[in-house]
């Protein structure tokens, strides 16, 4: 057994009204920026409906995640590690900007500055990739509230799969609408594949919240773990070339604050702890063969932590070896946070000396 | 307004200081209003909402009548004046006034009637608190004294609009409701880009598939809405969330946001409200009657001014 902690966020998806406050507030927050204008750590897709990127749950096509082999161990869904290494230079199959969307501004100056004429002024869309004229035809959330759905609807992977499996019951009509808004961040996997499949090892998983990260210094920009994702939550930054994340507001919640999109949220569906796991079991659990056990098996790796054996696992065997009496200041590094008043400096550093008494 | 005078004899020489006065003719003397920038200070100045010493005198002379305390409301905001400088260069939060029912005092988020709610401040009705039964003769003669679902005019009868269906295979007449939107409040924030990003990108009717059909319009075409008062310009979203026969218009979509100019006029249309129109009916000229009185921007009972029928057209697509 090993114990390990993990911040998780539970969303009650009944409760969303589909506001999109949490994805609007994130993107203020994180990714108002060159280089992700098109990317939405957050998102609030409605179901039915594509997605974003578009389609990213067809396997099939984008190879995210994982499978089991014929042994039937995991192994990433897009190929092994030595194929990967050795196709390090060619595409790897990702989305591309079509499948997000083309991000836009308007030109919103016109309407104040258009010399006076017989009509309104209109602003124009103008793309922030090219910086030119654009026409809006898709946006990070096109399908909004079953918007297209006739037209579209069958393109959502989930609804092909159905319709297949059930010869064609899902109907798009007035008396038979159904919808339900899913409400996206990473998943801060406790098996990450976009980990996995990342060459350069630039992700890690912190242990001591289980929070997944990209090491900017690290990232070489390979684009593997894109690949890797099976929720495409990893987006490439074209700016500074490198891969970016939701990071669940790491730096709010080191100082006890709840991410942007809990803190935010209008109906009040986030949840937000820690909880402990045994990171030994994870793999099994992932790799159950009826997708019906995963659920069972995801409860089984989560731990009590009032059970004996998880408090003998996480028993502080240092005890039997420091002193009873241990004496640390609360800076690692003394004066860093605040001036060291007078006379209160830690023993052996400088106004404690013998020839400044 | 609502029952509440506001003495003006501070503000309108203080007006006068900033704006000057007119020179000659009937205005000699007074407050000089003869730029749009003067008047929308003349506004500021006068509503308690931007001026602070107008809202405290406004809530003492409520508490005179209610006996309830009040003005600490807006006590803290006494000496803030809010002039037409300040909302050009950022947003400012408003102060909590006797001219509205909510409270934004102390960083609180608007909401109705927290005054009457919170405050006791009775409603502005007969009785003071909220009611389902209206007592009014006229009420009571046309049956409304009680909450009831009044199926919507017949448009086509009354006013000479267009038959419902289909008129050949260019256009369809349908109902057009314009319900509240999901982000904005009226125009405000309408033309937010997060949420344009978020959506279609620009001003939308939303319309049934049955209805799309029967004109030949595909999802994310150009349509224009066309009644007897104007035309609004904006692109299909085709769901079958909607019913056949009637369109959704959002409240307030501004016509300044990557709309091209119509057919019908030539001209730039309108927003949601150029199409639809206030028709008058005989309860909202009941008058003197508690909370039944008019003022402006204001008619008594709920109006109809959603019954309307509305011609979709596809347009020329861009
Ligand atoms: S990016 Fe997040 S959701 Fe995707 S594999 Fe990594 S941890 Fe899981
Ligand atoms: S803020 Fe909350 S209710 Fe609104 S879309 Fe996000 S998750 Fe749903």
């Amino acid at each position: 057994m090993r114990v390990m902690a993990q911040m998780g966020m539970v969303m009650n998806l009944d409760k969303c009204i589909g506001c999109h406050t949490c994805s609007v507030t994130c993107k203020q927050a994180w990714t108002n920026r060159a280089g992700t204008e098109y990317v939405w750590f957050n998102n609030v897709e409605t179901r039915p409906g594509q997605g974003y990127p578009r389609r990213y749950e067809d396997q099939d096509k984008w190879r995210g995640g994982w499978q089991l082999n014929k042994k039937g161990r995991l192994v990433l869904r897009s190929c092994g590690r030595l194929k990967k290494l050795l196709g390090l230079f060619a595409s790897p199959v990702q989305p591309e900007l079509k499948d997000y969307y083309e991000p836009w501004t308007y030109d919103y100056k016109t309407l104040i500055d258009a010399p006076l004429g017989d009509d309104f002024p209109v602003a124009r869309p103008k793309s922030l990739i090219t910086g030119k004229d654009t026409k809006i035809t898709w946006s990070a959330n096109w399908d909004d509230d079953l918007a297209g759905a006739p037209e579209m609807g069958h393109l959502d992977p989930i609804v092909e799969k159905v319709r297949k499996a059930s010869e064609d019951k899902i109907k798009f009509a007035f008396e038979q609408t159904f919808m339900f808004y899913l409400t996206r961040i990473c998943e801060h996997c406790l098996n990450p594949s976009c980990m996995a499949s990342c060459p350069s090892g630039a992700i890690y998983k912190r242990v001591e919240d289980g929070i997944v990260l990209v090491d900017q210094d690290k990232c070489r920009g390979w684009r593997q773990r894109i690949t890797g994702c099976p929720y495409k939550e990893i987006y490439f930054n074209h700016k500074t070339g490198k891969a970016e994340k939701c990071t669940f507001c790491y730096p709010r919640v080191e100082i006890g604050l709840p991410t942007v999109c809990l803190e935010t949220c209008v109906g009040r569906l986030r949840y937000l702890g820690l909880f402990l796991y045994d990171a030994d079991r994870v793999t099994d659990a992932a790799a159950v063969t009826d997708v019906k056990d995963l659920y069972q098996a995801q409860m089984d790796v989560l731990l009590d932590p009032n059970t004996r054996l998880v408090q003998a696992f996480t028993a502080p065997l240092h005890y039997l070896f420091r002193p009873y009496i241990v004496y640390r200041s609360r800076d690692k590094i003394p004066g860093e946070v605040r001036p060291i008043r007078r006379g209160w400096a830690p023993i052996g550093t400088e106004d404690r000396a013998r020839d400044k008494r | 307004m609502k029952n509440v005078t506001f003495r003006m004899e501070h503000e309108i020489p203080r007006l006068a200081q900033s704006n000057g006065v007119m020179r000659g003719g009937a205005g000699h003397g007074r407050p000089a209003i003869d730029t749009d920038a003067k008047f929308a200070q003349a506004i500021l100045s006068f509503s308690g909402t931007t001026n602070g010493e107008l809202a405290v005198q406004g809530f003492r002379e409520l508490e005179k009548q209610t006996g309830m305390r009040l003005a600490d409301l807006a006590e803290g905001s006494a000496e803030k004046r809010i002039t037409f400088a300040q909302p050009q260069a950022a947003p400012v939060p408003v102060i909590t006034s006797p001219e509205w029912s909510g409270s934004e005092t102390g960083g609180r988020r608007y909401s109705p009637f927290t005054i009457n709610v919170e405050r006791l401040k009775p409603w502005h009705t007969l009785t003071g608190r909220m009611h389902f039964f209206l007592d009014h003769d006229w009420m009571m003669d046309l049956g409304e004294a009680l909450p009831i679902y009044r199926p919507p005019l017949d448009m086509q009868r009354l006013f000479g609009e267009p038959k419902f269906d289909p008129n050949g295979d260019t256009e369809v007449t349908v109902r057009y409701l314009t319900p509240h939107s999901k982000w904005s409040i009226h125009s405000e924030y309408q033309d937010n880009l997060y949420m344009l990003s978020l959506s279609r990108g620009g001003p939308t009717v939303w319309m049934s598939p049955q209805d799309a059909d029967s004109i030949k319009v595909l999802d994310n075409d150009w349509v224009e809405c066309v009644s007897m008062n104007g035309v609004l310009v904006g692109r299909a979203i085709v769901s079958h969330r909607m019913p056949q026969g009637v369109v959704y218009v959002y409240h307030a979509q501004e016509r300044t946001i990557n709309v091209p100019k119509s057919e019908a006029t030539g001209r730039r249309g309108g927003i949601h409200n150029s199409v639809s129109r206030l028709l008058v009916k005989p309860t909202h000229l009941i008058g003197g009657y508690a909370h039944l009185f008019y003022a402006f921007n204001y008619l008594g009972p709920t109006g109809n001014q959603r019954d309307i029928v509305s011609t979709i057209r596809r347009r020329s697509q861009e």
